[in-house]
């Protein structure tokens, strides 16, 4: 080093402060925002796999919401055979108690095809049960009831939705259905034609049963449990398809948890500041900062000192 | 006596040239501070062989030439390279932004929004919500392009507005190279007034990068863009901003800069160097490359997710429907112009995949979906796409991060070694207080010396006229 001028001195305070005021800003930044890159110049290549990471943490968190419907939808559905069975069971009983007696009066039998009658819309209105306007046993047709519910109609009990099942991706590669049709859970045999009023459902069987009471036809009654037999078994295993998905469901839970935790660490790592890091950065600069001023200080006061003499 | 009166003459000189020494060290301590100022020193010499005494020999001008000329050079670089930091900074910080707000996260929420679909097409909100994500991805697009478009007129408004300085500062170089010439021909010398015309030249520097050279009659010839003369003795070529009203030029719209004169040098792609070097690579390269990379994700977008889209259908079992506006002439999508579709409804949504499909019907919505992870932007080499719409995102961050990265460190690295020369040129020139204080003393006590040397003779030639 050779001469120092009266410029280098100034400069070289002015220098040391600024430069010492922008690592203070930086750190700043740094500490405030917990970010250590907050914009692509603060680090080019992390920036893809950061997208990456933030990508897949907005994938999971779309699934969960997913879930989150899907659950609605099954849990109700199963509720919703639960329901069903309870009917089938009631129904079964009266069945079984019009077609042990011996003598029966016609009102009693016309009283106890009313109570079948009541209970079958009151199934119907289970096949028909929506949440939130959307019907649980419709396939894909979910904006309408899926069964025409009016007793004395020639097309009562028939199946108007779709016989398609809504699956949805719970986890990465995890597909449940969250739904069964209705032809799924209360039809009992195919007619085998297009024609979806030649199947036989459950409604119809009650609707038999109601119609056996009212002629006093034991024989029908007899085949009439029977077939409520095999509409319970129906709705039951209906039930425990649906409750299958549920536990589906909740099994994909702590897999997306896992990997929300992953994504997050990762995330962390890659962008995020360490906190005691950038706390001992942001000490260090302060640091910095007050020992450049100072020494400023220091320089100016010798300074006047020597252009005294 | 004669003796005696001879030393008279030798004291007289003394006593005149140490006070002009004196001027000097004076003119250096108050122009300790003055920009662009060189320290002068005063050059006595002994009056010899034949006769006794000290001489001011004249004032010269401690400079390093060729120094200089690297501090001139280095000027423009680090103006270049600063100014095309602060412009990258700004569309790094804006544009580049890595939050869920950035366009990166409008995409997520995008595919987030059909996602959610795939579980309800059936629910209006969720229909909505598809809707209000894809006029967040295009508006968060359009503002990004927007912003480059913007930015690329500052820096051309910038160009304009700095034009007029840099034919100014020409006009200066011009004219104290013909007052110097003309004050040097008289045999007066010209020091200050180099010094001001050196700061001219680095100003000039400062805005289009030049290089200097004094030739032997004192004129100085300024050169930018590697060697094309823009001042010489007393004539200078000027800068002209002209509007470019030819709409197939890439600077449509803008002004293209050019050196006037005989035959028109164009400079747009030529100047590097000082601001409106950074400024023209900034509107001219790094710029229209980010705004290119924008568009063509924009434009694969659009036309993928409208493939798509228009192939199902809508609640209301109509499809053929775009979600976002395309051109009308069928050429490419700009980013400035991506859109949804003016009469968007919910029910337009094409969520499902076949006619009367049913509102529960996701499979359009999947169709969509399954769109995140196919390549569809960027050549393979072999003409087959390589890249998902994220990763061609990510080549638009990259560049836009590694751009300013680049000029960033390029802004420092020149920094540091302007500030290497410039305290090189201070130690050799630059203006001590101190060494300036003892310079002083000593000249004050050689004229102290002096005087005292002029009272004995004075004594002498006393006792002498008193012995008579």
């Amino acid at each position: 080093m050779g001469r120092i001028s009266e410029n280098m001195y100034f400069r070289t305070m002015l220098q040391g402060v600024q430069k010492a005021e922008e690592r203070l800003y930086k750190v700043e930044r740094k500490a405030q925002t917990g970010l250590k890159v907050e914009k692509p110049s603060d680090d080019p290549s992390a920036v893809a796999r950061g997208n990456l990471i933030k990508r897949n943490i907005a994938r999971v968190e779309a699934m969960e919401k997913v879930a989150d419907r899907a659950s609605i939808m099954t849990s109700a559905a199963e509720s919703a055979l639960g329901d069903a069975q309870t009917i089938i069971s009631r129904a079964r009983e009266l069945a079984v108690a019009a077609s042990s007696q011996d003598t029966i009066s016609p009102d009693e039998r016309e009283t106890l095809a009313v109570e079948i009658d009541a209970l079958n819309s009151e199934l119907l209105s289970i096949a028909n049960r929506e949440v939130a306007g959307v019907y649980l046993f419709a396939g894909f047709k979910s904006d309408a009831p899926p069964y025409n519910n009016d007793l004395n109609d020639v097309e009562f009990g028939v199946y108007l939705g779709d016989d398609n099942r809504r699956s949805v991706e719970v986890a990465p590669n995890v597909e449940v259905d969250m739904n069964i049709s209705g032809n799924d859970a209360f039809r009992l045999s195919d007619s085998g034609t297009v024609d979806a009023s030649d199947d036989h459902n459950i409604f119809h069987v009650l609707k038999d049963l109601s119609d056996d009471l009212r002629s006093d036809n034991l024989s029908g009654i007899h085949s009439r449990i029977d077939e409520l037999d095999d509409s319970h078994n129906l709705l039951s295993r209906a039930q425990l398809e649906v409750g299958l998905n549920y536990a589906s469901l909740l099994n994909a839970e702590p897999v997306r948890e896992t990997l929300m935790e992953n994504f997050a660490e990762a995330r962390t790592k890659l962008l995020e500041a360490d906190l005691t890091e950038s706390y001992s950065e942001l000490m260090q600069a302060r640091m910095a900062l007050q020992s450049a001023i100072m020494q400023t200080s220091n320089i100016l006061s010798t300074l006047q000192q020597t252009t005294m003499f | 006596m004669s003796g005696l009166y001879s030393s008279l003459g030798v004291i007289s000189g003394a006593l005149m040239t140490h006070q002009r020494a004196l001027q000097v060290h004076g003119h250096n301590i108050v122009n300790a501070v003055t920009p662009g100022y060189h320290r002068q020193e005063a050059q006595l010499e002994a009056v010899g062989p034949q006769n006794y005494g000290v001489r001011f020999a004249g004032v010269k001008r401690v400079i390093d030439q060729q120094l200089l000329r690297r501090i001139e050079r280095q000027i423009g670089e680090h103006s270049s390279a600063e100014a095309r930091s602060g412009y990258l900074r700004g569309l790094d910080t804006i544009i580049g932004d890595l939050s869920e707000n950035g366009i990166a996260g409008s995409l997520d929420k995008f595919f987030s929004a059909w996602r959610e679909l795939t579980a309800s097409p059936d629910e209006a909100g969720t229909r909505l919500s598809a809707i209000k994500a894809s006029e967040d991805l295009s508006s968060t697009v359009r503002q990004a392009a927007l912003e480059l478009e913007e930015t690329r007129r500052d820096a051309n408004e910038e160009i304009i507005l700095r034009v007029d300085r840099v034919n100014a500062l020409l006009d200066e170089v011009r004219l104290f190279n013909r007052q110097i010439v003309e004050i040097e021909s008289t045999g007066q010398p010209a020091m200050d007034m180099r010094d001001q015309r050196d700061i001219v030249v680095q100003e000039l520097s400062d805005l289009v990068g030049a290089e200097s050279f004094e030739d032997d009659s004192g004129y100085m010839t300024v050169m930018i863009a590697g060697g094309i003369v823009v001042a010489q003795q007393d004539t200078a070529r000027y800068f002209k901003a002209t509007f470019d009203n030819d709409g197939t030029s890439p600077t449509f719209g803008l002004h293209n800069l050019s050196l006037e004169g005989a035959s028109k040098v164009p400079l747009d792609a030529r100047l590097r160097e000082g601001k409106i070097g950074g400024l023209l690579q900034i509107r001219d390269e790094d710029i229209p490359g980010f705004t290119q990379k924008l568009d063509e994700f924009a434009d694969t977008f659009v036309q993928e997710i409208n493939a798509v889209h228009s192939a199902n259908f809508g609640l209301d079992d109509v499809d053929g429907r775009d979600l976002f506006q395309d051109t009308l002439d069928g050429s490419a999508l700009k980013a400035a112009n991506m859109t949804v579709v003016l009469d968007i409804d919910p029910d337009h949504i094409a969520a499902s995949d076949a006619l009367n499909g049913g509102a529960g019907n996701a499979e359009g919505a999947k169709a969509i979906l399954a769109l995140e992870d196919v390549e569809t932007m960027g050549d393979d080499g072999a003409g087959n796409p390589n890249k998902t719409f994220a990763q061609g995102l990510n080549g638009f961050y990259v560049d836009l991060g590694h751009n300013t990265r680049v000029a960033e460190d390029h802004k420092n690295r020149s920094n540091d070694r302007l500030e290497y020369l410039n305290t090189l040129s201070e130690e050799n020139s630059g203006v001590s207080i101190e060494e300036e204080m003892v310079n002083l003393n000593m000249m004050q006590r050689s004229y102290q010396a002096s005087a005292r040397v002029l009272n004995v003779i004075e004594k002498m030639l006393d006792s002498l006229i008193n012995m008579a």
